[in-house]
Parts: structure tokens; C-alpha cells; sequence
């Protein structure tokens, strides 16, 4: 038998272990001598889950990459409920975006993210459009129009050489294509084979160099959504067909080396793959109803979102050494007392919750959390005290302000074992909001609520006295969360309607506005620093079960949680989070659970060779 | 076929539901220990395996009303200093 270096001309290196593992690993093959196993570093495809759209649709997709994608429209589960607005998708969660000037489905979408189109369509009682729009990253504006109405066409290219192939005009499913410069449209070769809702890739130069894969053959007409022609600047081929007939799926990718995967049954969760000769069946979505209309990306990252009927599912495929596992909220460890409107300070794995409320009676008693399970603390708050900021770590916090029963002053800190009085807040308030990643020598609490109503009174502690900050916060604000440091904190949502939806930075000396959240809410909670922040729970639904995550400039969706609930407490970081206790969807539960979350992971591991 | 399974199902606290549950299918909880999961394999797998008793729709809302109302009357025989201190609970209806 041939050996390895008489095949490949080099020996196998033999290590006492693996060596570190990153992309550059990859194709090494080396021996362990220690676990005596040869091993190597070797690129798989997969899909993985990512965070769902804020509404689950079917509707045009924008985007040349799996970090920088958009959705506009179009149609919700119900076949009538028609909506226009657009969500953006930046790698981690989606945010609403600008709405459609006309509202419609079955549009083809082609462009990227802050360039993008959508063109044609369908209108209940008005049918086929020759509507053309265009999206700048905010909002869209309508341009010239097409040369026909149609719809079920695939887009593909940028917004100013676009290339619009397939689609059902009023005379059928004709094969004509439409070329679009950013200003006019003309007409190009046609298929050979009339079809619609095909996938069709070209990426930058879709004029010069396109596929258009798979399609939908009415009953009665020939073809089973297999056939597959290239174009390459002149007219159009007819090359290698798809192993498994499909329409309406995703795509992504270049003419040589593309993508389709999802789209209708039988095959919406395969994903099959073109090397610019053959087709070979990579990975399956895991998504297994639905058909996804949207994709994006290349062939080694792609995205697949929404789908039909009504789908909210985002997958994202890799093929890479490392395997990514999908941020998601999972069960923590239960209280040992329900409450609700308690203060709390800490880390996903070890916190501190102190006070809140039963019902009734308001609570003086503290738990800490080791990562493993609650114990109640032998030591109480000075004052049963409810609707309190709390700031710091398990054994080393500040508790703040709050209702006992009255509006309160008073502050405290807890050292691990014990609870000591300190001195007190220059404004007795409740429902107030902490910078959680202060310290017990540089602290700060901002906004909340006093007999005279909301507050804007920011107050820094450094670890002996509380002082007014000159710079108030602009609007009284009351029951939002808190995140970040003394020097660099976030304010996040408030208690009166119009502020639901407002998020402010402090950037050591004063206030000032940041980007809204996606869902406006109240009575929530948050963790992490300033730049990288998630806020959860809240009211009114549905703030009381969507995540979002803050990334210093915009707001997107992250994973749900799994209880509606409000008037919990947050600890930890944006990838790495506790909410405690609350209540669930109504005063009615009190609870005593917890959830934890958890942000996307990848990891590398190395492959064990056999010789099977 | 319902979307939906219903069941009760007590919250025993870490590793009632993983990450990996929640990745798999649909998982809502309400009042009452009511949990909504979703009508698969893994759902129906999740809810059995946590000796959960599966229920109607209307049997679960019926179980939801009950703890509600019971709350409600709980806060309306409170004093008015009680109830300054925390809204009425309100009704919850399953989706």
C-alpha cells in the first residue's frame, strides 16, 4: 500500500497534540501521538439558526452578504395581510427599516443593503405591476418604471446593473429579461425556457455573467422546475440541471459557483450547489416548512430568511472550519422567592437580587447565585424595599432609591456576607435605572419616579457620596433599564408612551440621543456595557418576550425568551445574561424562574481521520 | 394539524428547557405552569419527557383564567395603600 508521503510527498507530522487551531489549520493532517489518532483540520458546510424576523414574512431580499441583508414586504402568514415595511439584518438580528411606497408582494429584490431595488409585483383587485422602487438603507423611492407589469421575477446584481430574469407577465411565463442601469430599464436575451420564481445568481456583473436555476412549471406545461441556463453577455445556455426541480428558493452566490436551497416541496431544506459544471447537494436547512423566496451571500456564507407560509426562520450557512451554535435564552436556576421590581447586581454566573416584591409583602431578603443554585443570604437590605436600582457585582453592590413603602433615599452596599447603610440619594425616587457595570466606588443611577412624578436627575457615586450630576437627563424618564459604566451607560426605554422607544448614551458629562429600539417598553431590563448591551422583559407586549441587542449604533432583534414577563432583573453581558424573577405576561404570576442567554458561539475542532 | 401543543408542566429551574430546546422548536410559557410548544417531534418529545399533561387549548386558557381571577380577587380585597402598590392583574389569553 502506497504511504502518505509517497501520495501527497510529505511526511505526517507527529505532535504530542494538536497544534492551535485556526483557518490557516486548515488541510494539515498531522498524527497525535498522545491520543494516538492522525487527525486534521477540515471545512464543512452547515446551516445554523439565527435570530428571527420581528414579523414573519415571505418578500423580497436584498443583500449580497450574510451580514448586510434586508427583507421589504410583503406578505404575512395570512394571504391578506399585506404589509410594506422593510427589516434589516446586520449579522446578528434583524431591524425595521423604511416601508415600500406601494405596498405588494411577489417583487423581485436585487441590489444590497443600503442600494437596493425591488421591482414589479402583485396587488390584490389590481394585479401585475411594473412598480419599480428603490432602497437607500432607509427608505424608498420610486423610479422608472418597468416595461411591463410582472411579477415572480429573480433579481440579481447591483441597483445600477441589475438583471432581472424569469417572471410572469400578462402574457405568461415568456422568458423575456429586463436590464436595469439605475435609471432605465431594457431588454435582454431571453431564456430559453419561460419559467418564474427561479433562483438567479450573478452577483456584481449579473449583466455579463448569470445563472438562472430551477422555476415554476404550471400543470400542464413542460419542464419540473429543473432546467438551469448560464448567460454569458450574449445569450443564454442551457447547462447541467438541478439534481431536484425547485422554485421560489434562495440563492446566492456568482454564475461559476452559486447556491439555491429552500423554495417548494419536496426539496425546501436542501440546498444544492454549482461548481460551474455540476450540481452536487451540500447541506439542509434545518427549517423543514417552508419555502424561502429570500437569500443572499456568497457560497461559502449565504443567509436564507422568512418563507412561506408566513415564516419568521433565519438560517444562516457556513462552510468553514468552525461551527457556529445560534445564541438562544434557556432555563436558570429558580429563585427560592418569587418577586418581582427587585434591585440585582452581577454576572450571568454569579449575582446578587435583593428586595422587590412578593406579593405582598415588599422583600428585605437577599439571594446570591453561584452558577449553580440560589441561596438566600442571611443578610437583608436595612429596609424591605421595592422598585430599586441595583448596581456592581454578588459581592460588591449598591442598592439604590426605591419604594419603602414610601419613596426612599436611602442606599446600601452589600459586601458578600453583609448589608451596611450609606449615604443617601440628593433625590428620594423609585422605578430608577443604574449603570449595572458601575463598581461600589463609581457608580451612577439616572431617571425614575418621586412623588412630584418622572424624573431627570442623574446622580455619580464614588464610593462615599452621591452628587447631582450638572447634566440632567433631557426628558423625565421612569422604569427603562440600565446598562453600562459611570462613564458610559445607556438609558433604555421609559415608563410614558412616547419615550417607550428611547434609548440615551451618557458619555460621562451629559446625555445624548442614541438610535430607538426596534419595540418600544417599559418596566425592562438590561445587561452589558454601553457598546455592546441586550435589553429584555418589559411591557406592554410584546416588549414582555423580544430581545434586542445594541452594538454602540443600532438596535436588532435578538432570540426570544421563553416567558413573557416584566419587572425582572438583568445581570451579565450582552452575550452572556441572567433575567430574574418577575412577572409572567400578567401581575397575575409572580415567578420565582429564571432564564439565562446565551450569544452565538463558533468554535474549530479538528477531525479525527479513519479508515472507514 | 395545530401548530400548537398545550400542556402543564412544573418549571424545575436550569435545564428545564436548553438552549438547545429552544433552537429545536417553539417554546412559550404562561400562568399556571402552562407551557405552548410547538406541534413536532421535538415539541411533543420536550413536554413528555418533563412529565408535562398535555391539554386542550381551552383547557389551558381555563387554567390560566383560574390563576388570574384568583389574583384579581386577591388584589381587589387589598386596601387602597395595597393597591397603589401594584397594578391589577390583567387577563392573558392564549395566541
Amino acid at each position: 500500500m502506497a504511504t502518505y508521503e509517497e501520495i501527497y510527498g510529505k511526511r505526517v507530522e507527529v505532535l504530542d497534540a494538536d497544534p492551535t487551531l485556526t483557518s490557516a489549520t486548515e488541510g494539515q493532517v498531522w498524527y497525535n501521538s498522545t491520543t494516538g489518532t492522525l487527525k486534521s483540520l477540515v471545512s464543512f458546510a452547515s446551516w445554523h439558526s439565527s435570530t428571527n424576523l420581528g414579523t414573519a414574512r415571505y418578500g423580497t431580499g436584498i443583500g449580497q452578504s450574510q451580514t448586510a441583508a434586508a427583507l421589504a414586504g410583503i406578505q404575512k402568514a395570512s394571504p391578506t395581510a399585506h404589509i410594506g415595511n422593510t427589516e434589516e439584518y446586520d449579522g446578528s438580528g434583524w431591524a425595521t427599516s423604511g416601508s415600500l411606497n406601494t405596498t405588494r408582494y411577489r417583487i423581485a429584490g436585487a441590489g444590497t443593503q443600503t442600494a437596493g431595488m425591488g421591482a414589479g409585483g402583485y396587488i390584490p383587485g389590481s394585479g401585475l405591476q411594473n412598480i419599480v422602487e428603490e432602497y437607500n438603507g432607509s427608505t424608498w423611492t420610486a423610479v422608472t418604471v418597468m416595461p411591463s407589469s410582472v411579477q415572480f421575477q429573480s433579481g440579481s446584481g447591483p441597483q445600477t446593473a441589475a438583471f432581472y430574469t424569469s417572471g410572469n407577465y400578462p402574457g405568461g411565463d415568456t422568458g423575456v429579461t429586463l436590464k436595469y442601469d439605475g435609471t432605465n430599464w431594457t431588454t435582454g436575451p431571453s431564456l430559453n425556457s419561460g419559467t418564474r420564481q427561479s433562483g438567479t445568481v450573478g452577483g456584481s456583473a449579473a449583466q455579463t455573467a448569470c445563472l438562472n436555476a430551477g422555476g415554476y412549471n404550471p400543470p400542464g406545461s413542460p419542464g419540473d422546475g429543473s432546467t438551469v441556463e448560464e448567460f454569458t453577455g450574449s445569450a443564454w445556455t442551457t447547462v447541467t440541471s438541478l439534481p431536484l426541480g425547485i422554485h421560489a428558493s434562495g440563492s446566492s452566490g456568482i454564475s461559476t459557483n452559486a447556491l439555491v436551497f429552500g423554495g417548494s416541496a419536496p426539496s425546501y431544506v436542501k440546498t444544492q450547489a454549482w461548481d460551474g459544471t455540476s450540481w452536487s447537494e451540500s447541506a439542509n436547512q434545518a427549517t423543514s416548512v417552508r419555502r424561502v423566496h429570500n437569500g443572499g451571500g456568497g457560497t461559502d456564507a449565504a443567509l436564507g430568511m422568512g418563507g412561506n407560509p408566513g415564516s419568521g426562520a433565519t438560517e444562516e450557512f457556513s462552510k468553514s472550519t468552525y461551527t457556529t451554535t445560534a445564541a438562544a435564552w434557556a432555563s436558570g436556576e429558580n429563585l427560592n422567592t418569587a418577586r418581582y421590581h427587585m434591585g440585582g447586581a452581577g454576572s450571568q454566573t454569579a449575582t446578587a437580587v435583593f428586595g422587590g416584591n412578593a406579593p405582598p409583602p415588599i422583600l428585605s431578603a437577599t439571594e446570591v447565585y453561584d452558577g449553580s443554585s440560589w441561596t438566600t443570604s442571611p443578610a437583608s437590605l436595612p429596609a424591605a424595599t421595592q422598585n430599586l436600582a441595583g448596581f456592581g457585582t454578588s459581592t460588591a453592590a449598591i442598592a439604590a432609591g426605591g419604594q419603602a413603602p414610601g419613596f426612599t433615599d436611602a442606599t446600601s452596599s452589600f459586601n458578600g456576607s453583609s448589608w451596611t447603610s450609606g449615604p443617601t440619594l440628593n433625590t428620594a425616587r423609585a422605578f430608577l435605572a443604574a449603570a449595572i457595570q458601575g463598581t461600589t466606588t463609581a457608580g451612577l443611577v439616572f431617571g425614575g419616579e418621586a412623588g412630584p412624578g418622572y424624573q431627570t436627575a442623574t446622580e455619580s457615586f464614588d464610593g462615599s457620596s452621591w452628587t447631582s450630576t450638572p447634566s440632567s437627563l433631557p426628558s423625565a424618564m421612569s422604569d427603562g433599564g440600565g446598562a453600562g459604566t459611570q462613564t458610559a451607560a445607556l438609558i433604555i426605554g421609559a415608563e410614558s408612551p412616547p419615550l417607550r422607544q428611547t434609548v440615551l448614551e451618557w458619555g460621562g458629562s451629559s446625555w445624548t440621543a442614541a438610535s430607538s429600539l426596534i419595540t418600544g417598553r417599559t418596566d425592562n431590563t438590561a445587561a452589558g456595557s454601553q457598546t455592546a448591551a441586550i435589553t429584555f422583559t418589559g411591557q406592554p407586549a410584546p416588549g414582555n418576550i423580544l430581545t434586542e441587542g445594541y452594538d454602540g449604533t443600532a438596535w436588532s432583534t435578538r432570540p426570544n425568551m421563553a416567558t413573557q414577563r416584566y419587572g425582572s432583573t438583568g445581570s451579565g453581558t450582552a452575550t452572556g445574561a441572567l433575567a430574574s424573577g418577575g412577572h409572567l405576561a400578567s401581575p397575575a404570576a409572580v415567578t420565582n424562574a429564571t432564564e439565562e442567554f446565551t450569544g452565538e458561539t463558533s468554535t474549530i475542532t479538528a477531525s479525527t481521520l479513519t479508515t472507514s | 394539524m395545530a401548530h400548537f401543543i398545550y400542556g402543564v408542566a412544573t418549571n424545575t429551574g436550569k435545564g428545564f428547557f436548553t438552549a438547545e430546546d429552544r433552537r429545536a422548536f417553539f417554546l412559550r410559557g404562561y400562568p399556571a405552569n402552562v407551557w405552548m410548544v410547538g406541534n413536532n417531534v421535538n415539541g411533543a418529545m420536550w413536554l413528555a419527557e418533563k412529565n408535562g399533561v398535555e391539554k386542550t387549548k381551552s383547557e389551558a386558557q381555563a387554567l390560566i383564567d383560574a390563576e388570574v381571577q384568583a389574583a384579581q380577587a386577591t388584589w381587589d380585597a387589598q386596601t387602597d395603600e395595597e393597591k397603589a402598590l401594584r397594578e391589577r392583574p390583567g387577563d392573558v389569553t392564549l395566541p
